[in-house]
């Protein structure tokens, strides 16, 4: 039996690596960090920066699929007002951000931003019981993720200790290599859920089902608290229906070509190119931790260009390209949700930063 | 409020008594060394440049500094991009072999490796809140506020991540675990 004192040694047995063990940081570092910039060099490293960043508007882009070209959108209707804060030297041009809904068309060889996909989890469960909040996940199945099969996850949790989760995979979980799915443990019986022969693991306070579906899928469901009885698992998994539900986060523009390639406790959502996997858009919530805001969220990273102040959807936002080294260069901006959580946009350098701020404009967050 | 000079002794404080302490927090963290590095590098260059905001009582900075690093680990693409230039120079300071790999460490387990995995299925909070407390030592009052808790709805979390932990686990509670707070 497993005391918390018991688990903790588990888990410190899995830290693998122990302060004790770890040398001081160098001073030498310290002085990097605290070291003051003349002034001068401060404005010369500001005019390479300007310099670099207009080179980098002309620059076609690295990748051979993707062309982006350079100069303003076209775009199909009127666009919204302009509302980019003046950047510190005075000189910046306005950045539009066009109005909702609109397919945003580049010059012939560029890309085009379309209505994007809904991210939804491909199953509901009806009825909901009274007090349960549900995040959903979705892992693997493309290319970015190579190996990885495709899994859903919904996380259906109280504020107590009641809580169940509902897992779809592509076929049968045991025969994975990776059994981190709750399905190595020993069968303790069996109970029949919608005429199919479900395994069930468990012990003191939870509870697994796992069975096969018509189409060959498999579901599980794992219960803790008042889940975690039988009958009471059994009666969720009987209300699983096929019926799809959105996350909360959703992207309003996507490149054209691109899809959904996951999601993580309706907290992150990525979008994938089909035609080139390596590339990814994520858009993510970011907390307010330490009094993180949108000016400091960018702090101590590292920028091919300094970082621009941008409106998105009506609030103050920031957008920076963050250097690669040696890796492409990629754009991060930070946004607000009116009432709500700031979020990161996270993208490959192959979209302007016009598609970019296009696309911030209409990312969504229902909690 | 501190005056600029006590700011910076301040920070010269922290940096050298905390410093290996987010090294450890980095590593148990991150898949590689480099990014382990690049994670300590930003977290310091963001306490620096935040530094009038240093909490003064010693309990509560490394917290703060666990709370700055949990973010840079969450805000950047590290499969694609190096946060570069600051984590090259941090790497740099350190003699050769000094700084283990993470990689190397976490095959050497398999034990490691199941609690690992286990841990992953659970989410990223209750993941946090659970490591916090038994990597980096910190009381669950000083998890609540690395992350942002108030210290009651840390204590729940901790006894539910604990309870999904075991489940993940399939590891069975004891008979002395007794309260459920709600």
């Amino acid at each position: 039996m497993s005391t918390d004192r018991e688990l903790d040694t588990l888990l410190a047995g899995a830290a693998v690596v122990r302060d004790a063990d770890l040398p001081v940081l160098p001073d030498a570092f310290l002085t990097t960090l605290t070291a003051e910039e003349p002034a001068s060099v401060l404005a010369a490293r500001q005019l390479v920066d300007d310099a670099r960043r207009s080179r980098l508007r002309r620059r076609p882009s690295r990748k051979v699929l993707v062309r982006v070209a350079a100069g303003v959108l076209a775009v199909a209707a009127a666009w919204t007002a302009a509302v980019v804060v003046d950047r510190p030297d005075g000189a910046a041009p306005p950045v539009a951000a066009p109005a909702p809904s609109q397919v945003v068309e580049a010059p012939v060889d560029g890309i085009s931003l379309v209505a994007a996909e809904r991210a939804t989890f491909p199953l509901s469960v009806d009825p909901v019981p009274a007090g349960l909040t549900a995040t959903f996940s979705r892992w693997g199945g493309v290319a970015f993720y190579p190996g990885q099969p495709l899994v859903y996850s919904a996380d259906y949790s109280s504020a107590g200790s009641d809580r169940f989760l509902v897992r779809l995979f592509p076929d049968d979980p045991r025969a994975w290599p990776d059994s981190g799915w709750s399905v190595d443990g020993p069968v303790t019986g069996t109970v029949t859920v919608d005429g199919a022969v479900t395994e069930v693991r468990g012990g003191d306070g939870y509870l697994t089902l796992l069975w096969e579906r018509p189409d060959g899928r498999w579901l599980q469901v794992l219960g803790e608290g008042a889940y975690g009885e039988p009958a009471a698992a059994v009666a969720v998994a009987e209300s699983i229906v096929d019926r799809p539900q959105p996350v909360g986060l959703q992207f309003g523009l996507a490149p054209a070509g691109w899809s959904i390639g996951g999601y993580e406790e309706s907290r992150s959502l990525d979008l994938v190119n089909d035609a080139a996997p390596e590339q990814l858009l994520r858009l993510s919530l970011i907390g307010r931790e330490g009094g993180l805001t949108v000016d400091t969220a960018l702090s101590g990273t590292e920028l091919a260009a300094p970082v621009v102040p941008v409106t998105v959807q009506g609030l103050d936002g920031r957008l920076a390209l963050v250097e690669g080294y040696g890796n492409p260069d990629f754009w991060n901006l930070v946004g607000e949700f009116a009432d709500g959580p700031m979020f990161l946009l996270v993208a490959p350098q192959e979209l302007t930063e016009e598609q970019l701020l296009a696309i911030a404009e209409q990312v969504t967050y229902s909690p | 409020m501190t005056t600029p000079s006590r700011d910076v002794d301040l920070f010269d404080r922290v940096y050298r008594d905390c410093g290996t302490a987010v090294l450890g927090y980095a590593l148990r963290r991150c898949d590689s060394r480099e990014d382990a590095l690049d994670v300590v590098a930003e977290t310091f260059a963001i306490a620096w440049r935040r530094r009038t905001d240093l909490p003064p009582d010693p309990g509560e900075v490394r917290p703060w500094l666990f709370g700055i690093a949990r973010n840079c680990l969450a805000n950047s693409l590290r499969s694609t991009g190096r946060a570069g230039r600051l984590g090259e120079r941090l790497a740099a300071s350190f003699a050769p072999g000094a700084v283990p790999d993470p990689a190397v460490l976490h095959e050497q387990s398999a034990d490691a490796g199941r609690v690992r995995a286990a841990l992953l299925e659970l989410s990223d909070e209750d993941r946090e809140l659970l490591t916090l407390i038994a990597w980096e030592g910190l009381t669950p009052a000083q998890a609540a506020a690395a992350l942002g808790l108030t210290a009651g709805t840390a204590r729940v979390r901790l006894h539910r991540a604990r309870g999904r932990l075991r489940a993940a686990l399939a590891v069975p509670a004891s008979s002395e675990e007794t309260s459920h707070e709600h």
